[in-house]
């Protein structure tokens, strides 16, 4: 009964996300299957932010109360809804091979979904960090601060809050069926990952990548299989929905998409405070191709990310410090080798990552030439140095550290990179497969 | 196309197709595991998968969360550090709203206990570790007022008051 409820739940946080897109008319030439990861992203950011503003305006979180605006939403993103045509064609031109491709990625998503609800949490960061303040949370009925105090972190509060939204809908705590939760952001990475390769290159090809993406046992495992409850493939679905919205910006140069590129990227400041280099890094490419575009009306909406990012670093400030790992920042320079010789170990991790980072570097020494990709390898690089940085000045050496967090960190990354690794690969394997076709007929 | 490109390309295929395999033989690999891995999971309870999961100290939690009210203060003394890594979030996990002040029992953390600033004192140790905590136990069972004793097959604590 439990996993029903939450499986609503989940349903409503879409629609939630549905009703902004529809309100706001964002996304407009976009199919519903196309909208769902953004969908899904907003409504995930809008529960928790709501808890949030809650908890500070001291209005008990009951359901009728976070039910009240929610219902108001829906109903004006109805009247605002577009006629819904379902296209007959699905499926009906696809080729035999796609339609196993397809099989096999129906197979993993079942797989990890049967997984996410066949324990209760038993990852480490989950009961110690995520659903551990989301319980605390949801029984104290509000954002209690001394929680960060006690338990030592200062990590931001979207999937505290979002997990916290579910269990007061249920009514009650169940840290298994809220596990469904951590499946939804490996759901709607694929989906997200599917319809933005197909968009550039072609069906078969979008599905290939798609099932060497979510086939990594990296990403099963976090999305149900043992490390369901960790924050990282959240963090790396923000990140992707964040660089497929700045992708769409920079063809598009509509403020629509701006203001959903900034709010995603407020959002995803708060899933992790590993997301807020990524999204000044983005932030820093947004300024730079507004004022070379000369479009300076633009640069302030290329800002609202810091709304939501302020208030919580206020809330922090406020009722702080909240104590952290990394309280000196003098760095370790005698430990550079061995943080390259412990990150590249994990990237050649087999059981965790397949074939991904091999395949990652070949395709970006070999193939980069063109500048259209230069922003996504700018990304990818910059935060493994920034990570590289952090391991710097970790209290802990990194033959200890590294191992312990690489696969979590890299799991962030993972679905840009495979993204960037189809497109650079898509025109040489066309060509190939083309000289190789023509071969065959002489 | 320059020639050493043809070869990376040539190179990526395989590799590409190298991947692939290996990504198709590991997703029914995974499922088989539903069989050989989980089937002895999938008929437990949730608080047998927890138990099977966390091992003997959650249901020592149970033990002290059914021993003590919902908003008591607990201190919790365990026996060897080595048996308890990350213990004190979980217990945290399970037993909150109650605050558990969790420790490794040393001589110098009598003075806590003879503070008497907690609800309840919960002991903790291994039966194969000749710890400082169940030789406290031994010395001073007459002055503490003995809520619930616990006892597995591995383990012994206890849920007691100042008396």
């Amino acid at each position: 009964m439990n996993e029903v409820l939450i499986i609503l739940g989940l349903i409503l946080v879409v629609v939630i996300g549905y009703s902004i897109i529809f309100i706001c008319n964002f996304l407009k030439e976009m199919s519903l299957f196309e909208k769902s990861p953004y969908a899904f992203a907003l409504g995930v950011g809008a529960v928790a932010f709501e808890m949030f503003l809650y908890s500070i305006f001291k209005i008990p979180w009951n359901p009728a109360y976070l039910l009240t605006p929610i219902v108001l939403i829906v109903i004006a993103a109805f009247k605002m809804m577009p006629k819904i045509r379902f296209k007959h064609k699905l499926f009906t031109n696809w080729s035999l091979i796609e339609k196993v491709i397809l099989v096999l990625i129906l197979l993993l998503i079942f797989f990890v979904a049967f997984e996410a609800q066949l324990r209760p949490v038993s990852a480490w960061d989950g009961w110690a960090i995520w659903l551990l303040k989301a319980k605390m949370f949801y029984i104290d009925g509000f954002v209690n601060p001394a929680v960060y105090k006690l338990l030592k972190e200062g990590y931001p509060f979207v999937i505290n809050l979002s997990v916290a939204f579910l269990y007061t809908l249920l009514g009650k705590v169940d840290d298994r069926s809220v596990l469904l939760l951590f499946f939804c952001f490996y759901l709607f990475t694929s989906i997200l990952f599917y319809t933005q390769v197909k968009k550039r290159t072609g069906n078969l090809f979008a599905l290939v990548f798609t099932f060497l993406l979510i086939s990594t046992q990296n990403l099963v495992r976090h999305g149900g299989r043992f490390e369901a409850g960790y924050a990282d493939l959240a963090l790396g679905f923000y990140f992707f929905v964040s660089l497929s919205l700045f992708l769409r910006f920079l063809k598009s140069w509509s403020n629509r998409d701006l203001i959903i590129l900034s709010v995603i990227l407020g959002i995803t400041g708060l899933i992790k405070e590993e997301g807020i280099s990524y999204i000044l890094l983005i932030s820093l490419f947004l300024v730079y191709s507004i004022l070379k575009s000369k479009k300076y009306k633009m640069i302030p909406l290329s800002f609202i990310y810091l709304i939501p990012i302020g208030i919580w670093q206020m809330f922090k400030l406020y009722f702080g410090p909240f104590p952290g790992l990394y309280n000196s920042f003098v760095p370790h320079l005698n430990r550079t080798i061995s943080i390259i010789y412990f990150i590249l170990k994990e990237m050649i991790n087999f059981q965790n990552w397949n074939l991904l980072w091999i395949l990652f570097f070949i395709a970006f020494f070999t193939f980069n030439l063109s500048k259209k990709y230069f922003y996504i390898y700018c990304l990818i690089f910059f935060q493994l140095f920034i990570y590289s940085c952090v391991f710097l000045i970790s209290p802990y050496p990194p033959n200890v550290h590294i191992p312990n967090v690489m696969d979590r960190l890299l799991l962030h990354l993972a679905p840009i990179s495979v993204f960037v690794t189809a497109l650079v690969l898509y025109k040489p394997l066309k060509i190939l497969l083309r000289n190789i076709n023509a071969k065959i007929k002489i | 196309m320059k020639n050493y490109k043809r070869y990376w390309i040539v190179f990526c295929t395989l590799i590409l197709a190298a991947w692939f395999f290996v990504s198709f033989f590991r997703t029914f690999y995974n499922f088989s595991k539903v069989y050989t891995e989980e089937r002895q999971w999938m008929f437990l309870s949730d608080d047998e998968k927890r138990s099977k999961t966390f091992g003997d100290i959650y249901n020592f939690l149970e033990f002290i969360g059914e021993n003590t009210k919902t908003h008591d203060s607990i201190l919790f003394f365990f026996s060897n550090k080595k048996y308890f890594a990350g213990t004190g979030y979980l217990s945290t996990y399970f037993l909150y709203p109650r605050q558990i002040y969790f420790s490794q029992f040393k001589k110098d953390t009598i003075s806590i206990i003879n503070s008497k600033k907690f609800d309840y004192i919960v002991l903790y140790w291994t039966n194969n570790d000749n710890s400082e905590v169940q030789n406290y136990f031994k010395e001073n069972s007459s002055k503490l007022k003995t809520v619930n004793i616990y006892e597995s097959k591995n383990t012994k604590g206890g849920v007691f008051k100042y008396e």
